[in-house]
């Protein structure tokens, strides 16, 4: 299949509510791997996720799910599966039957319906449980019950609203296992996150968003380097500091520089990547020791603390 | 992306798959247990009927049966004696004394008439009020006094000088009740609220007076709670000593006894009931304990007015409006949106899961109460009722349940679609229903009721004191042929389904939070 | 190692009372429901029945204004016991439209959005919650019934006197005691069925239904077992037959006064149960 029939594509979507505007010629291309979704509350991710999975429509513009509409349920949910946010089940639903009763609507077999359905519940760490009623769970349990339920037939595109949230740590690591292992396989898995360290971890693309336009998109480090305004910063571990300090300083593209208390290290803000690279390896060479060079903001804290966070 | 390995369900095996799901949980849902209820209470009813009808025969047949030719020979008039003496021992009797305190009226209109003999003589004639009125108002009111001799032709008091206690106003002054006229109004009576309330007439000379006539508030045209309760007359020669010739207490009470007695006769199949007041049969009344034919004219009332109008009606306002609107009241709709199926298959599903659930329950419920109707009744009616053509009877009042089902659980179900909350359709609907009788008959075809009235075997009875706007409003206009009425309704069912249709196609999930 | 830092002292000051404790939530409630334009204004149109007897109060105890009337209308606006009870029927009947608007408002949302443990985790019981709901109720609806009544009362004693008070002092007891009948008849249906259906609109209809429905199964009964009975399960005619009693007015054909009550009790008691049982902060699911 072609790239293009692979990816999920928005084409200056609109959406408004009332006169409250959702999401905001939104154009993006998402291939297939872990993209996250990432914004304050309110700034359109939920909204990005319901378009896609034809929850709701929008008012503007093209929504095409590897070349399928969302307009067209028949064919775009046997390939889709949406966790979403909202935290209701049906009352009479077990965990089990919870996820039997979807496959069935599926048109597996119940024989089938109900092995997939244990499958997911192994996947997910939920057998014991499974006979309980949905609505005896705790949160983290109902977050994983939705979360099997949009795995249980095996899609090929992953819409998860906030999905680690309200899951303890070890859980937390298996389920980031699994979406590794999802996107290893060339499937789709969009998520929506607050933590930006597990966004950092995590992601191959990163969506960022606010007031319902998308400010960036791509992988982190792609992003990074397209913000110009802000310098780079590197954290480089050496023994003489001081002296190392000095020498940068003379360079025309450092912009500022700390000192670490310790005298052993120093944050450096430069607003040319490669001439830092070049500066550093030749105060390398010329005998200074360095122990360490690490970019300071080549993660996504500092991406939404620049391009979001002022505003 | 197609897997070739397992063949995608058709359409029509979606559908039912959603309805199955579905039905497990409209019919047992514990919110929607309320339209069991509805269903139910006709039979519940109607059993209740036939079992006391049961027990209460055979309580009454423990003392024996009646002749039958007797029990309708009873008159009114006759005394208790005569009719216990042919007819026996009745099979119930009861007695009750009711006792009233009834005023009597103040003389005839207002008119109180005291005559003395013999005749004594005064010259002074003095009207003594103690109690003023009935109300209790401390008001008394005279709007004539009239004095008369022995040969009684003219009224001696007439315009004479009259004194009294003070009056209400200037004009109804004491000279008020001896200006010989009542019609007045008030300006034409004596009123005085003083103490002691007094009315004293000069008449003149010493002359002899046999008889008074008062003339009290209910003469001038006033409430007879006015009139005046206890008085005295008082005579005097020399106005210094007078001497009490007459009291009078107005109107008296009288206590009004009256004896109840009842007596019930059983033949095995009528109950007679006589009403006997004061000793004498009053009130009859022969009529047989269960009577089918007005049982089943009852059953068509109650299948009319209750069960279709009130409970097939709101029942499927609760079982189809729940199936979309509900879903989006309690945030699980998006559940149903995920699932690989096109909305109108949707559509259908729920639909067919409502409809099924509908119909069982309405559907059994007219079953059940035509059962608890007949069950009870002579075997012998029974089967002369099936003879007739009975089973055809319950054919159609099960198909009107379930026709009704079809028709207002489309129309709800593609209003439940467009209108979140579910009052006011189901008022406008209600009062559309309701007043369908008097609509052009254009917008008569847009009813269901109208439909469904058309089925029902047995007209509704309408009593015949029922105000002509009432009976225009809930007897059918002009009654469709029955395949007509099956056409109409399902084309109107299909029109509500279609545009229940296009509304489910552009249906969005909007969760708000509940105000 | 812990550490305490002796800064914090707890509240010693004097506590809020009881009362005043218990009378934040219907405040709060009537401020919220006389911003509501239909509340108000259906509570003002209620108030024109009122002005209008008193005008024919003043009528009847103006007797020069009486002159060049009709006497049949004289006969209509005597104050006596038939006056009351049109007063009470009228303003009984703007009392179940009152009760319908304001009852769904005040349980319905509480359940539906979880506040319930707001409440109760305060120094505040089941009890006090419900109490203090049906004091909202209670008391918007005695500002349209047994008020403007007692008003009324009052405006005639005053015009007539007291002789009038000493023989028709039990028309206003009764008139009284009736009103807090019905309201409170009305109160626990409005709270019942906001209690038990947890949305809102449904909660209007439902109160307003109840009162239809029983009226049609009352109908139902007397017509298929032929009594007269039936009219008990009525709970708009059982109060009006406990009112004829008060009032002693003649009262309609059926089962007497004592039956009405009990029947009335019955469902009082039962209504009680519907609220207890709905008003739980937590539900167990298992």
């Amino acid at each position: 299949m072609s790239a293009e029939g692979q990816a999920v594509v928005f084409e200056e979507v609109s959406k408004f509510y009332g006169e409250v505007l959702g999401v905001n010629r939104v154009t993006l291309n998402i291939p297939p791997g872990i993209t996250s979704l990432v914004g304050p509350n309110g700034s359109g991710k939920t909204t990005l996720m319901n378009l896609m999975t034809g929850l709701i429509h929008p008012d503007h513009g093209r929504i095409l799910v590897r070349g399928l509409s969302p307009r067209d349920p028949e064919a775009l949910m046997r390939i889709t599966g949406y966790a979403t946010q909202y935290d209701t089940a049906p009352r009479w639903a077990t965990g089990f039957t919870f996820l039997t009763t979807s496959l069935l609507l599926f048109g597996y077999e119940r024989r089938e319906a109900e092995e997939k359905a244990w499958k997911a519940l192994e996947r997910l760490g939920l057998t014991e449980a499974a006979n309980r009623k949905v609505a005896a769970y705790s949160k983290g349990m109902r977050q994983r019950v939705r979360l099997a339920q949009a795995i249980a037939h095996d899609p090929d595109v992953l819409v998860l609203d906030e999905p680690l949230n309200g899951l303890d740590p070890l859980v937390r690591a298996e389920t980031i296992d699994l979406f590794r292992a999802w996107a290893a396989q060339g499937k789709h898995v969009i998520l929506s996150s607050h933590v930006l360290q597990e966004v950092d971890v995590i992601s191959d693309q990163v969506v960022l968003i606010a007031n319902g336009s998308i400010v960036a998109e791509g992988a982190i480090r792609d992003v990074r380097e397209e913000i110009d305004e802000h310098p780079s910063q590197y954290l480089v571990r050496c023994r003489h500091a001081s002296e190392v300090a000095s020498l940068l300083f003379a360079e025309a593209h450092v912009t500022e520089i700390k000192l670490n208390e310790d005298g052993m290290g120093m944050l450096v803000m430069t607003r040319d990547r490669q001439q830092f690279a070049r500066s550093l390896a030749r105060i390398a060479l010329d005998g200074h020791r360095i122990d360490g060079v690490v970019p300071a903001d080549e993660n996504v804290d500092a991406l939404y603390e620049y391009l979001i966070g002022g505003e | 992306m197609v897997r070739p390995d397992r063949p995608f369900p058709t359409r029509a095996r979606q559908t039912w798959t959603i309805a199955r799901i579905e039905l497990r949980r409209v019919f047992f849902a514990r919110h929607s247990f309320w339209v069991y209820g509805l269903a139910l209470l006709p039979a519940v009813i109607f059993f209740g009927h036939g079992l006391e009808a049961k027990i209460r025969g055979e309580r009454l047949a423990q003392r024996g049966l009646a002749v039958p030719a007797l029990l309708d020979s009873v008159r009114e008039g006759e005394t208790l004696d005569e009719v216990k003496e042919r007819l026996g021992a009745p099979a119930r009797e009861r007695w009750s004394v009711r006792s009233r305190r009834v005023r009597r009226a103040t003389g005839s209109a207002g008119t109180t008439t005291h005559a003395i003999d013999p005749a004594v003589e005064a010259r002074f004639v003095r009207l003594n009020i103690t109690n003023p009125s009935y109300s209790g108002e401390p008001r008394a009111r005279i709007y004539e006094f009239e004095v008369y001799g022995p040969q009684g032709r003219e009224n001696l008091a007439f315009g004479r000088p009259a004194t009294g206690s003070i009056p209400c106003s200037p004009a109804e002054g004491p000279e008020k009740a001896v200006n010989g006229s009542v019609a007045g109004g008030e300006q034409d009576r004596w009123c005085s609220y003083d103490w002691p309330l007094y009315l004293q007439v000069d008449l003149g000379t010493t002359r002899p007076v046999a008889r008074f006539v008062v003339k009290h508030a209910s003469a001038g045209g006033e409430s007879d709670e006015s009139d005046t309760r206890e008085f005295n007359i008082q005579v005097s020669t020399d106005g210094k000593v007078f001497t009490t010739v007459e009291t009078s207490s107005g109107a008296a009470f009288v206590e009004e006894r009256t004896e109840y007695r009842e007596l019930i006769y059983f033949d095995g199949r009528r109950q007679a009931r006589y009403l006997f007041v004061d000793g004498r049969v009053d009130n009859r009344s022969v009529r047989p304990l269960l009577d089918f034919e007005e049982d089943r004219a009852i059953f068509a009332g109650i299948f009319q007015f209750f069960y279709l109008r009130l409970a097939v009606f709101f029942g499927c306002l609760g079982l189809f409006m729940y199936l979309f609107s509900g879903e989006m009241s309690n945030r699980t709709l998006h559940y149903w949106f995920l699932v690989p199926a096109r909305r109108e298959v949707l559509l259908a599903g729920k639909y067919a899961a409502g409809l099924i659930a509908a119909s069982v329950i309405f559907g059994g419920g007219a079953l059940l109460a035509l059962a608890a109707l007949v069950w009870p009744q002579d075997p012998v009616a029974i089967q002369a009722y099936w003879n007739a053509g009975g089973l055809r009877h319950v054919f159609w009042y099960t198909t009107a349940a379930v026709l009704g089902c079809v028709g207002y659980g489309s129309v709800f179900l593609a209003v439940g679609l467009y209108i979140r909350n579910p009052i006011v359709p189901a008022a406008v609907l209600l009062a559309w229903e309701g007043a369908a009788g008097i609509l052009p008959h254009v917008l008569q075809k847009a009813s269901i009721l109208y439909y469904l009235q058309s089925l029902c075997p047995v007209p509704a009875p309408i009593e015949d004191d029922v105000p002509t706007l009432i009976r225009l409003l809930i007897a059918p206009a002009a009654p469709a042929s029955r395949p007509g009425a099956i056409l109409g309704l399902l084309l109107l069912t299909a029109f509500a389904l279609w545009i229940a249709a296009k509304a489910v196609r552009r249906m969005q999930i909007s969760y708000g939070s509940e105000s | 190692m812990a550490v305490y830092k002796r800064g914090y002292r707890r509240y010693q000051g004097p506590l809020t009372g009881r009362w005043a404790r218990f009378m934040v939530l219907p405040r709060y409630a009537w401020r919220r429901l006389y911003q509501q334009r239909l509340v108000l204004m259906l509570t003002l149109l209620a108030m024109v029945w009122p002005v209008l007897c008193a005008g024919f109060v003043y009528l009847t105890n103006h007797v020069e204004l009486l002159q060049g009337l009709d006497p049949d209308f004289r006969r209509f606006i005597q104050v006596d016991a038939t006056f009351f009870s049109y007063f009470m029927y009228v303003q009984g009947g703007f009392a179940v439209f009152l009760a319908a608007l304001a009852g769904p408002g005040l349980i319905a949302p509480d359940l539906a959005n979880n506040t319930l443990p707001l409440y109760f985790s305060r120094s505040f019981s089941r009890w006090d919650y419900g109490l203090a709901r049906l004091a909202v109720l209670v008391g918007m609806l005695s500002i349209v019934t047994w008020v403007p009544g007692l008003l009324l009362f009052g405006f005639q004693v005053a015009l007539a006197g007291g002789w009038w008070f000493r023989m028709n002092w039990t028309l206003g007891a009764g008139m009284v005691a009736g009103f807090v009948l019905w309201l409170l008849v009305l109160s626990l249906v409005a709270m019942a069925s906001s209690a038990y259906v947890k949305w809102r609109v449904v909660a209007a209809g439902v109160s307003l239904a109840f009162f239809f429905l029983l009226s049609g199964i009352a109908e139902m009964i007397d017509n298929v077992f032929r009594v007269t009975w039936g009219h008990v399960l009525d709970p708009a005619w059982a109060v009006n037959r406990v009112w004829c009693a008060l009032l002693q007015v003649e009262a309609p054909e059926g089962p007497g006064a004592t039956a009405s009550a009990t029947a009335l009790g019955v469902m009082i008691v039962l209504l009680v149960l519907v609220i207890e049982r709905k008003l739980r902060p937590v539900e167990v699911v298992s």
